[in-house]
């Protein structure tokens, strides 16, 4: 069929059409900033026993996020909801849930599993919280959220059996994700000049 | 004559399909929309490499046909047009992708 180009292809294979459009969530860099930024505030939390305040804190960051993505994305790139992404959304924030459910229901009992979880509950968690960002960047189609995964994990190993305080390994992991996380901003703001909305409907 | 016979298949083949969404601009930006939920203009500006003018002239004709429908929001205080696929639009688009598909399958045997 001469008349279908290899662009028109694409454009009838929606999915992978999509796999393309997805990484428009984080070309920013500002969700590898919330998730450093997360992992910075648990980190200092620890260190100064106010882990009661990481829902709050990872609350107003994400929000901050959000607010930021108005500022700075959408009249650089424009605005646009994918259908996916709810739904993504949805199955990352059930997992947490069932992940946040099991350990809670696991720790408080006398089993085997608990007896196998607990000496080793920095490793499991950084192992829990890292595939969580991982799942995140699959279904984002961002490959660097591997890393960020690898990292939260790797702070859990580095405190398990290298002797590192878990604050110190857990805010070292977050501060690298902010690093990333600045220099995908920066590039994101040259590449992109920001363009009126208004005049463009 | 067999150039023009070749040129007669290929015509042949477009019944049914539909000529409004095979434009390949117009393509663009339905398929686009398909995947999205919604979008404004500077979007599908930057995804489809359309100008202004032009996106607002197939966005029109794909208005008027009731594939594609407009609304005016509010970011930031500022008002903007987000851009969704309707449901007849939907549809539209997935005969449109399945008539196109059927009539490559038929070629490829």
């Amino acid at each position: 069929m001469t008349g279908v180009t290899r662009t028109t292809k694409e454009e009838l294979d929606t999915g992978r059409l999509e796999r393309r459009m997805l990484p428009y969530y984080t070309q920013d860099g500002l969700w590898d900033l919330f998730v450093g930024a997360c992992a910075i505030a648990w980190g200092v939390l620890l260190r100064i026993d106010g882990m009661s305040f990481v829902g709050v804190v990872c609350g107003v960051a994400a929000a901050l996020a959000m607010l930021l993505r108005q500022r700075i994305t959408y009249p650089r790139v424009g605005y646009a909801r994918f259908r996916s992404a709810g739904a993504s959304r949805g199955v990352i924030a059930g997992l947490v849930g069932f992940g946040a459910a099991c350990i809670l229901v696991v720790l408080s009992s006398r089993t085997a599993l608990a007896g196998v979880i607990r000496p080793y509950f920095p490793v499991w968690m950084g192992l829990a919280i890292g595939a969580l960002i991982a799942v995140a960047g699959r279904a984002f189609n961002v490959r660097r959220f591997y890393l960020h995964g690898a990292l939260i994990f790797l702070a859990g190993v580095a405190h398990q059996w290298g002797g590192v305080p878990l604050w110190l390994a857990v805010t070292v992991a977050g501060a690298i994700i902010v690093a990333v996380g600045m220099v995908v901003l920066v590039r994101f703001l040259r590449d992109n000049p920001k363009m009126d909305m208004e005049i463009h409907g | 004559m067999a150039d023009d016979a070749a040129a007669e298949r290929q015509t042949s083949g477009l019944e049914g399909i539909d000529r409004l969404i095979h434009e390949p601009a117009r393509l663009s930006i339905m398929a686009r929309l398909y995947v999205v939920e919604e979008a404004d203009w500077l979007f599908l500006h930057h995804e489809t490499g359309l100008s202004f003018g032009n996106l607002a002239s197939h966005l029109t004709r794909l208005e008027s046909a009731g594939y594609v429908e407009s609304a005016k929001t509010f970011i930031d205080r500022k008002p903007h047009t987000v851009v969704r696929i309707t449901e007849f639009g939907r549809g539209a688009f997935e005969r449109y992708r399945l008539a196109i598909r059927t009539m490559i399958d038929a070629r490829e045997l």
